[in-house]
């Protein structure tokens, strides 16, 4: 039941986008499924009275075949024209613009989520068929597809009609043949489902073995190892398997199939044989004998269509709901505090965890960060840092505890406001396939044409050259730009988080490995950076921490030590042992 | 493109005969019924009209049309069945064709571009691909033999007739593919705004890019740039579907021409009484389903050229370079034995690239010495791991294992002698044996020797079941993580005892506290081995018996750590850059340090 209100639900909302999006399209694509649904009756009729009026020249004298022939073209003719003009209506406007709106919907919509949905992995999911379902034109299909149920819907009946015209019988017997086809397809489709479900999963399983064993890092390991063999057998084994269960469905299936054939031929025989019986009677011309024949066929298989897609259409509204729920989603909110300097953030009692996760990945963090101090943040992987980033930078909200920022709870700050006293180099930058401007001035971007100062960040961030002398130049090599190195990239997500000329910044040390002199160019720069600015720079470099002001350490998401180099120092504590351990191999 | 086609069905041919041979039958069977059934029909009206239908030959001729129907009807039925068991039949022979043929292409054929490209291709389950293909073909065929049949029928009324009909549809089929080509082709190819605008997409959608983007309100921008590609991927393509519809108006036009045509002549016979009543029923009965016919015979000619791609591809991976079985033996090099490992004036570039990696590379490892190999990214580093394991052969100079010439030993042999931790090495979704045993597959089955290196590696390995399933294939399989794949993957390579163990970037995916504990266990696990590290940290440096520094393609520097610090080179100056961060408090509190 729930499910059949949602069917409706979501059918009406699609018809409610296409007709909302191009409404001339939308109106005129149902218009004229109205009349292809009654273009075949009309044919039959047409076809009925041409063969007549040939049977009466025959016999004697008639003036009406070139009216007839008439008809008959004239139809045709009108068939052609509304099919041209469909085809353009619906292929520009249903589906160029309505999917093209559908798009810009679920993007501008992701964008607006809280932050938080990126961890979430059933709203993930939930994208993910969205997306889907915008990328497979799921909504425009639905609409289309709908309206052939017009046309089918239309154009049995009409035939149907227009047999039971000449003899009532027809009616009963055309219906018959087609219920077992309504039969077969109930009871096959839920015995499919369920073994498609089983079957997924080893599909899975031998699509990746197949996978893998294409790839140049596998074949690499396994002709070192020589288990090219082994590997390969193991496709073979699973692929067996899975071939074995899927060819007895089959077979079975089939089986079923042309036992529903059998029924469905014998509707057509019983049909035939009566239309003979009423032709011997001379109940009926034999223009209307020949109609029939050709009409039968026409019939079961427009209830053979009709049924296909019937049965596919609850799955595809299925994917259809994901993409209206997506765009339902609660967004984020934002308060209307403004300032435009940060004096302090106060953390009290911060509890944090991801949704669907067990352990707490924050647990009652309590510190302060004061204005133009350095602090470091450092711990293991896994014990918070990252985390602990996030929720500073807004993007995250603490489940109990709170973060007061100037004295005003956080949640009550502006987002915009806040943002214009902080910027960002992250551990996993991002490398813009833009240009070079756009690549260190998209974090001020009211201020990205000022070139002098572009040229300066880039400096500061050692990034010279002929490549980087002209702004506009493109970067990367998705877009058909220049490529740069693994090291260039990350100079330039610095340059970047330096051109937003913020009192705050947070840094986060990349963790990829580069070579030991670019790694402590990077260094330097970052503690170039932070001379003149509020710091917060997560690491898990311990060496660093001696040039910072301030350091928090972190394990299993609690702040365990806080203090500089010294006195941690002096503390026995993981400080210590990690700094030792670290260093160890360095000493002389 | 037809010569695609033409390898296609060798394909089939080979691979799946008895399923091919059975579906072409009975398509072309089914295909006939068409035309039959309206011949039959032909007869039946002219055995009513002149007969009143007393003989029993009206029923033998309503027995005859319900069997074409059967005919017909069971056709597709079982043609859809037989598409599967093509499909598997494919998936089973030429699957393992192909599967072979991943194994013995040349490596070097894996590192080129243009080949991954190619490999790409033959990853996404090709079977599928072909039996479309097939398909394709069968239905162009039906569509042809029920022409043909039409054709035959119009030809006893009059030949004019019939030539009209090959001659109009041929003319309509191709405006209608025509339109339909541009259709599909506007589908098919990216332009350069709407790979814009998926990469626009993404940066509004990803996880890291949101976060920067919220940070620097530049979500708007990035919004602004998608509008604006946006315009223009939609402009292009409502042009191009007005283009399209300029062809199916030709069709259409061509169609309505020829309805003329016909109904004129008909009506003329039957008017001069040249043409009984079935006749005239059987052509007019034609019309609709030959439209249809054609409709779907020019869909089909619009993807054919697109699907046979597919075989394009498998040309180009047959014709791949395949390395050869046979271990070269011709005189070996002559190699002192005390060495596990001889580099002779080695110099190298990659198949298709002038940029010579190594130039001269001489060096030498003995039985049970460790040694470092540090150098810049890109100095050669990995090309030296390839040249050993036997993916290459060195353009000049020789490369000698265990005093043999390294490609003169039979992949067996070398993995007894050789095993590898290599930088991405494989995470693969098997049980934690399979993982480890890959490295020696003759330990599949030995339980204590998997424990015991993987217990060497990291105790808490102890409590691990071996049947374990890694990775999130399986529904009971556990992720592990970077640090725990890393140790899995230096197990598997201790599993094969060999003489010789090379390590590539060991410790890239630990931080620094799992990669200083990494080191410790190396210098207890590797006891007796020759061991070649490579690593740009320079910590692994210490805890080897020498270090080597490879810089423009040769080793510049060579010693052990004293020796080079000594020496105030390149090592000296990459040494300071690491170290300087922990020796800050060595001059201030000394006594701490040493506590």
């Amino acid at each position: 039941m729930v499910m059949k209100t949602s069917l409706w639900g979501n059918l009406k909302k699609v018809y409610a986008m296409v007709l909302s999006t191009s409404p001339g399209a939308g109106t005129i694509s149902l218009i004229y499924h109205w009349i292809e649904g009654m273009f075949p009756a009309f044919i039959t009729w047409s076809t009925i009275q041409l063969i007549d009026e040939v049977e009466k020249m025959m016999t004697g004298v008639s003036h009406h075949l070139w009216f007839w022939c008439a008809c008959m073209l004239g139809g045709y003719i009108v068939k052609e024209l509304g099919v041209n003009l469909y085809s353009l209506f619906v292929n520009a406007s249903v589906y160029e613009k309505v999917m093209n709106v559908a798009r810009l919907r679920l993007y501008e919509k992701s964008a607006r989520l809280p932050y938080i949905t990126f961890e979430d992995s059933q709203m993930m999911d939930k994208r993910q068929r969205a997306r889907e379902c915008v990328d497979r034109e799921k909504i425009s299909q639905i609409f289309v597809n709908t309206s052939q149920f017009l046309i089918n819907i239309i154009s049995i009946l009409s035939m149907i009609g227009i047999l039971a015209s000449y003899n009532i019988l027809f009616l009963p017997i055309s219906l018959a043949s087609v219920v077992p086809y309504l039969i077969v397809r109930l009871v096959r489709g839920k015995e499919f489902d369920q073994i498609r479900k089983k079957q997924v999963s080893r599909e899975w399983n031998k699509e990746y073995m197949w996978k893998t064993l294409s790839e140049k890092e596998t074949q690499r390991e396994l002709r070192v190892y020589h288990a090219q063999s082994y590997m390969q057998g193991k496709w073979q084994k699973i692929m067996e398997e899975v071939q074995e269960e899927i060819q007895t469905y089959q077979r079975r299936e089939t089986w079923q199939l042309l036992g529903c054939d059998g029924l469905n031929l014998l509707g057509y025989g019983i049909s035939m044989g009566m239309a003979v019986w009423l032709i011997l009677q001379g109940e009926i011309s034999a223009g209307t004998f020949s109609a029939c024949a050709m009409a039968f066929l026409n019939v079961q298989n427009q209830v053979k269509n009709f049924l296909t897609d019937l049965g596919s259409l609850p799955g595809d509204i299925y994917v259809v709901s994901d993409y209206f729920d997506y765009l339902a989603l609660p967004e984020e909110t934002d308060g209307m505090y403004e300032s435009s300097k940060l004096g302090e953030i106060c953390l009290e009692k911060v509890c944090f965890s991801y949704p669907q996760a067990e352990k707490r990945a924050l647990d009652d963090i309590s510190f302060q960060i004061r204005r133009g101090e350095k602090i470091a943040i450092v711990g293991e992987n896994g014990s918070g840092k990252t985390t602990l980033a996030k929720l500073l930078l807004k993007l995250y909200t603490p489940q109990t505890g709170v973060i007061t920022v100037n004295g005003r709870d956080l949640e009550t700050w502006n987002r915009e406001s806040y943002y214009r006293n902080f910027s960002v180099v992250q551990q996993q930058f991002v490398p813009y396939q833009l240009s070079v401007r756009e690549n260190v001035g998209i974090s001020d971007v009211p201020h990205m044409d000022e070139n002098p100062r572009i040229q300066a960040c880039l400096a500061q961030c050692e990034l010279e050259g002929p490549l980087f002398c002209e702004l506009d130049q493109r970067l990367g090599k998705r877009l058909d730009g220049q490529e740069l190195s693994y090291g260039q990239w990350q100079k330039i997500a610095i340059a970047r988080g330096i051109f937003k000329n913020s009192e705050w910044i947070l840094l986060d040390e990349p963790t990829s490995a580069l070579d030991p002199m670019t790694e402590a160019e990077i260094l330097y720069q970052f503690l170039d950076i932070v001379q003149d600015k509020t710091a917060i720079i997560v690491t898990h470099r311990i060496g660093l921490c001696t040039r910072m002001d301030r350091i928090l350490v972190m394990q299993n998401g609690r702040i365990i030590q806080d203090g500089n180099h010294q006195t941690l120092m002096e503390q026995e504590g993981a400080y210590r042992t990690m700094f030792l351990k670290q260093g160890e191999w360095y000493r002389k | 493109m037809f010569s695609y086609i033409l390898t296609g069905m060798r394909v089939l041919w080979k691979h799946a005969r008895s399923i091919w041979i059975a579906r072409v039958l009975s398509a072309m069977l089914a295909a006939l019924m068409a035309p039959l059934s309206l011949y039959l029909l032909q007869l039946a009206v002219d055995e009513i009209i002149r007969d009143q239908g007393r003989s029993a030959w009206l029923w033998i001729l309503l027995i005859c049309i319900i069997l074409c129907q059967m005919v017909s009807v069971f056709s597709g039925t079982l043609a859809g069945y037989w598409n599967g068991c093509l499909k598997r039949r494919l998936e089973r022979n030429w699957g393992r064709e192909l599967l072979e043929g991943f194994g013995k292409i040349h490596y070097a054929a894996y590192e080129d571009a243009h080949v991954q490209d190619i490999l790409s291709k033959m990853r996404k389950t090709p079977w599928r691909g072909l039996a479309s293909l097939g398909d394709t073909v069968i239905q162009i065929g039906t569509v042809v033999v029920m022409l043909i049949g039409d054709m035959l029928l119009f030809a006893q009324v009059s030949w004019v007739l019939s030539v009209l009909l090959a001659v109009f549809m041929l003319c309509a089929g191709f405006f209608q593919m025509r339109s339909m080509k541009v259709m599909n082709d506007m589908f098919a190819n990216r332009t350069a705004d709407e790979r814009e605008m998926e990469y626009y997409e993404e940066l509004l959608s990803e996880k890291q890019s949101v976060l920067e983007l919220k940070v620097f309100s530049a979500l708007d921008y990035i919004r602004t740039l998608w509008h604006k590609s946006n315009e223009r991927v939609l402009q292009s393509r409502v042009h191009t579907t007005f283009s399209a519809l300029k062809y199916n108006i030709y069709s259409s036009v061509v169609i309505v021409i020829w309805i003329l045509l016909l109904l004129w002549g008909l009506a003329d016979r039957a008017g001069a009484g040249t043409i009984t009543l079935g006749e005239f029923t059987a052509l007019v009965g034609s019309i609709g389903t030959l439209l249809g016919a054609l409709e779907r015979a020019s869909y089909l000619c619009s993807v054919i050229a697109r699907r046979s791609l597919l075989m394009r591809y498998y040309e180009e991976f047959q014709a791949l370079p395949r390395s050869e079985e046979e271990p070269d033996d011709r005189l070996d090099a002559v190699g002192d034995d005390g060495m596990m490992v001889e580099f002779q004036h080695v110099s190298f570039h990659y198949p298709g690239s002038e940029k010579e990696i190594l130039k001269d590379c001489s060096f030498r490892i003995r039985k049970g010495e460790k040694v470092a190999l540090v150098g810049e990214n890109g100095a050669g580093k990995s090309t030296i791991v390839k040249l050993l394991c036997g993916l290459y052969a060195p353009v000049c100079g020789e490369v000698l294992l265990a005093g043999k010439r390294a490609d003169s030993y039979t992949p067996e042999e070398r993995r007894q002698i050789l095993s590898v931790v290599f930088q991405d090495f494989g995470r693969y979704q098997m049980q934690l044996r399979e993982n480890v045993a890959i490295g020696n597959l003759s330990q599949l089955q030995n339980d204590a020797a998997i424990r015991r290196v993987l217990t060497a590696v990291d105790p808490d390995f102890e409590s691990w079941k071996l049947d374990q399933n890694l990775g999130k294939l399986e529904r009971d399989g556990v992720d592990l993580s970077g640090g725990e794949w890393q140790k899995v993957a230096i197990a598997r390579a201790l599993v094969s005892n060999s003489q010789i163990i090379l390590l590539d970037e060991p410790t890239a995916s630990l931080d620094p506290m799992a990669e200083s504990e990494m080191y410790h266990t190396f210098v207890t696990v590797l006891q007796q081995q020759s061991c070649l590290m490579i690593s740009h940290r320079l910590a692994s440096a210490r805890m080897t018996d020498r270090i080597m520094l490879i810089q423009d393609g040769r080793i510049a520097e060579e010693g052990t750590h004293d020796q080079l610090l000594a020496r105030q080179g390149a090592y000296a100056a990459m040494w300071e850059a690491q170290s300087q961060w922990y020796q800050e408090e060595v001059h201030g509190d000394e006594n701490i340090i040493m506590g």
